[in-house]
């Protein structure tokens, strides 16, 4: 089992290039499983109809590669619960310019 | 929770295999809405150019008279409906979630469409009425096959959020609007059908420029206006239905009160009808920006917000056009205004706006999305020169008011200036974005 937060810290290489938020701080990340060296990150994006999700999704993927030992990297996208702003932690409103 | 449907599962490699919740691709590939757009902001340098170097033209006191037309369709034509056709084909996929029906026939009609603008401009601006029917029939047949991959394309969307529904409408005056174009070219040399040119025109113009390209633009930034600011939550239904439903109420009445000369109150009660389809689409943007959380205003949105105070300024002339008496000089010039200000002002700064959003994610999406989590790649934002940017969008906004303001005194100097600044503006636009693309 990796920990968690390594995991979490891989993801925030991975940026909206849009609003220049790793997809961590934007809250888009909604869980990590791991089971039998298999992980399974569930995310979101900001709105369906997302012209970056392909490339999203792919590069979630990418990040958590570096790490040796997991067999296989499965990034659901889910729509439950719709994502809204107050999912993004303070460190992302703080980019947007938006005060907490 | 509700998911999307699963990749297939990954084969032993190495290195851990990915699988995503996209299976594949449905956006269109890059060169099929880059050529259009590239071609689209050449257009829109030439069709400045040519009113700086023609500008007394503004004060020919007719529409009809050269170069005015040829100004006309180099910038409808050749500037906006190309930039409009090429986001479409990028626009389409992505939101309503369907492929483009055919890329090989994008790229044909393209082709078809590039022979047609400029088969027609140069017959205009060759003062060869006789030689236009060539490029008249070309554009429509590119028109014609835009519209028909187009139509192929919306009967797969399964879900139909308001922003299709614009797309829709605009798609249906685009073919009004071309064949409208079309039995005037032919009317004008034929002579069969009992009603005024200059009516005509004026019934076509409105067609295309509310109907076709004003729709599609209104549509569109119901979509992209929240998604960029992140203005959640926002009901893009509560005032966008009505608007749609108020423009679509009025511009069949302002096209038959136009061309059948119907009177000044006909025209009033239109008038009003999209007096107040434009004062809740600027109110509803005005909410979008009041809302939003990302507080940073981008290149694009002060485009965006420059061409809604365009659009509203139109309305203000459009009205004033429709209360002055007719036949004089100073209603040639309002129309002259009104004309600049929603082709270049409205369309065109909004045009140019979303190019600096399309462009740079085309561009990012073929070279770095590629790149995304395995190294750091660049933001959107820092693909383009933002000072030379921001110095174009001075030059246009303050081009522009020059511009109109110098046509409604009847000023040629000013005029000169004005759209000298504007021509500057559009050529540092235009270098920047080829930039994003060439370098």
């Amino acid at each position: 089992m990796i920990d968690e937060a390594a995991l979490r810290s891989a993801l925030k290489n991975v940026y909206d290039p849009e609003l220049g938020v790793n997809v961590v701080d934007l809250g888009l990340v909604y869980g990590i499983e791991q089971k039998d060296g298999e992980v399974y990150v569930d995310m979101t994006l900001t709105t369906p109809g997302c012209p970056l999700h392909e490339s999203m999704l792919k590069g979630v993927g990418e990040a958590l590669r570096i790490f040796p030992g997991i067999k296989r990297i499965e990034v659901r996208l889910v729509w439950e619960p719709l994502w809204t702003p107050d999912m993004i932690t303070p460190e992302g409103r703080e980019l947007l310019g938006w005060a907490a | 929770m509700a998911m999307t449907p699963l990749a297939a599962a990954a084969t032993p490699t190495p290195t851990p295999a990915v699988a995503s919740g996209l299976s594949s691709s449905r956006a269109a590939p890059l060169d099929l809405p880059l050529r259009f757009m590239l071609t689209g902001l050449a257009f829109a340098v030439i069709a400045l150019g040519v009113a700086a170097v023609e500008a007394p033209a503004f004060l020919a006191g007719t529409f009809l008279a050269p170069p005015l037309p040829l100004l006309v369709h180099l910038t409808a034509l050749g500037w906006l409906t190309m930039v409009a056709m090429g986001a479409l084909y990028q626009f389409v996929p992505v939101v309503l979630d369907v492929p483009i029906f055919s890329h090989r026939l994008g790229r044909a009609q393209f082709y078809v469409y590039l022979a047609g603008v400029l088969g027609l401009t140069s017959a205009m601006a060759a003062g060869r009425m006789q030689d236009a029917p060539v490029g008249a029939a070309l554009l429509v047949a590119g028109i014609g096959l835009f519209l028909y991959n187009m139509v192929r394309t919306l009967a797969q969307v399964r879900r139909w959020p308001l922003t299709g529904w614009f797309i829709v409408a605009a798609l249906t005056y685009l073919g009004l609007v071309v064949s409208a174009g079309f039995t005037l070219a032919l009317n004008i040399r034929l002579g069969f059908l009992p009603v005024s040119q200059v009516a005509f025109v004026e019934a076509h113009a409105h067609l295309g420029a509310l109907g076709w390209l004003s729709l599609l633009l209104i549509g569109v930034s119901y979509k992209l206006t929240p998604m960029f600011a992140l203005t959640h939550p926002f009901d893009e239904c509560r005032l966008g239905k009505p608007v749609f439903i108020l423009l679509n109420l009025a511009l069949p009445a302002l096209f038959a009160s136009l061309l059948l000369r119907l009177g000044v109150v006909a025209l009033a009660c239109c008038a009003a009808v999209l007096g107040v389809a434009v004062a809740l689409y600027a109110w509803d943007f005005a909410t979008m920006l009041r809302r939003r959380r990302r507080k940073p205003i981008d290149l694009t949105q002060h485009h965006n917000i420059a061409a809604v105070v365009c659009l509203c300024l139109t309305l203000c002339l459009g009205l004033a056009l429709v209360a002055s008496p007719a036949g004089t000089p100073f209603h040639t010039r309002l129309a002259m205004g009104y004309a600049v200000t929603a082709l270049a002002g409205w369309l065109g700064l909004a045009t140019i706006g979303q190019l600096y959003k399309i462009l740079p994610f085309l561009v990012w999406t073929q070279r770095y999305a590629p790149k995304m989590g395995k190294e750091r790649v660049p933001l959107l934002k820092n693909m383009y020169a933002l000072r030379p940017a921001q110095a174009g969008f001075i030059l246009l906004v303050v081009g522009l008011p020059v511009a109109v303001v110098c046509i409604l005194a009847g000023w040629l100097p000013g005029i000169q200036t004005g759209f000298t600044l504007l021509l500057a503006g559009s050529l540092i636009a235009a270098a920047n974005l080829f930039r994003v693309v060439f370098r």
